[in-house]
């Protein structure tokens, strides 16, 4: 057989544009998120999880969205709108 | 929105075999060389552009084109008139619906590809003994096949790296079947979903055990082979997580009309199965997922376990049917799928559409 070409059947992997990096510095008096997906398992843990992050940082304010299900990510739009109500977000996702 | 491949200059034969494990472009198996020429072939016969995006691939966000799709399947040794069938799959791969996110995650289910309606005919489906193969058809194994290593490739659903399945699924390689239309007395399975008994389908499940089941006709009767039927799904284990559930029957011709000559609809027969069976899990996972479950003894009191266990019913439409498999007259055989899916629809179906 002669020599030939093959195409490449590997896909581009989708990416999305990266927002700026901000150092936050210091936690402690920061306005704090949290998303939490409620997997049932992590239920007790992430309540205390939760208390022990607000103990330690004081934020002034708390923003918290629980998500419906364990799979699909937040919606972009409701995440978009909480980056720009908090400091910093803790994130709990995941199976 | 197009986007064109990469393409590479390979020598030989020889060298194509070598290049593609050293390239990673198959999970294991060789491969057929996706050659430009190859792959025009399929894009020219479902006349779409090659470069058109058909949505990403889960775990890697892949995005799939028609060309790198029909590359796949060029090297799973598809014929162009397969494509359609491909791509109704994908539409429903990529369908944010039935997230693949439980078949890559520990459990490792696999994907199991029925295909309904009169293409199974056209492109020659082997849809009677040893349906799930091998069995020399070159429909159910190369478009089986073809969804793997798009899979494989596009959505990059390599063991270790993105995908953690612990023990992953022999099926894997190749899961599809046709359904056998000829000898079933009901319609396409597809028309449970809305779709014209005359038009193709192809339904995704997301597939974890695979069990055979004898539902011995000839001694027990028809009434006890719903009960043998029934009781082979759902086991604590096999159905651990709750969410939606999905158990498909596949059950031999012979077994299909007996059901039918007793005067049972395929509606009628999946609210049978559903109503005799029950799904068990234990509670570990199960609290608000599980709807109307309740504790039950457990089931293994010689070893008991620390955990609850708790029962579900089945409902209707959690059980899909389908004819299939060898003629075995006053014998029926039954291959019940449990669907591996704790998150998301546990299966969709989309008709095929095909060249105009």
């Amino acid at each position: 057989m002669n020599a030939f070409t093959v195409v490449s059947p590997l896909g581009e992997a989708r990416s999305e544009p990266h927002a700026e990096k901000k150092h936050l510095g210091s936690a402690i008096g920061r306005k704090a998120g949290f998303i939490w997906n409620q997997y049932p398992t992590t239920k007790d843990f992430w309540e205390q999880f939760e208390n022990a992050i607000t103990l330690l940082g004081k934020p002034p304010e708390v923003q918290r969205v629980y998500k419906k299900n364990t799979w699909m990510p937040l919606e972009k739009d409701r995440f978009i709108e909480l980056t720009a109500q908090v400091d910093y977000l803790v994130v709990g996702v995941g199976a | 929105m197009t986007k064109s491949a990469q393409q590479f200059e390979i020598q030989s034969l020889d060298h194509f075999t070598e290049f593609v494990y050293e390239q990673g472009w198959t999970d294991g198996l060789p491969v057929f060389p996706p050659t430009r020429e190859a792959i025009q072939r399929m894009v020219d016969y479902i006349g779409r552009e090659r470069g058109e995006v058909l949505g990403s691939i889960y775990p890697g966000d892949g995005e799939a084109t028609i060309e790198n799709v029909a590359a796949n399947c060029v090297m799973a040794g598809c014929l162009p008139e397969y494509l359609p069938v491909v791509l109704a799959a994908i539409e429903s791969i990529v369908d944010p619906d039935l997230p693949l996110t439980t078949t890559q995650s520990t459990g490792a289910g696999a994907l199991c590809t029925i295909v309904t309606g009169p293409v199974v005919g056209t492109l020659g489906f082997r849809t009677r003994e040893w349906i799930f193969g091998p069995n020399g058809g070159r429909a159910n194994a190369t478009i089986g096949r073809a969804i793997r290593l798009i899979l494989w490739n596009i959505g990059r659903a390599h063991p270790g790296k993105l995908t953690k399945g612990t023990m992953g699924h022999p099926a894997s390689w190749s899961y599809c079947i046709g359904e056998e239309q000829e000898l079933s007395p009901w319609a396409p399975m597809h028309t449970d979903f809305g779709i014209d008994a005359a038009e193709s389908a192809v339904t995704v499940l997301k597939a974890g055990e695979h069990s055979q089941i004898a539902a011995p006709l000839n001694t027990v009767g028809l009434n006890e082979c719903i009960n043998i039927l029934a009781r082979g799904i759902g086991r604590p284990g096999v159905t651990s997580s709750g969410g939606k559930r999905a158990f498909l029957f596949v059950i031999n011709p012979s077994l299909a009309q007996a059901f039918a000559d007793a005067g049972y609809s395929r509606e009628k027969l999946r609210g049978a199965l559903a109503e005799r069976a029950f799904k068990y899990s234990y509670d570990w996972q199960n609290d608000s997922k599980q709807g109307n479950a309740v504790p039950v003894a457990d089931p293994y009191p010689q070893t008991p376990s620390e955990r609850q266990t708790m029962m579900a019913p089945v409902l209707p439409d959690e059980v899909l049917v389908c004819v299939g498999g060898g003629v075995a007259p006053r014998m029926g055989q039954c291959v019940a799928i449990s669907s591996r899916s704790s998150a998301g629809r546990p299966f969709l179906t989309k008709a095929v559409k095909f060249p105009q």
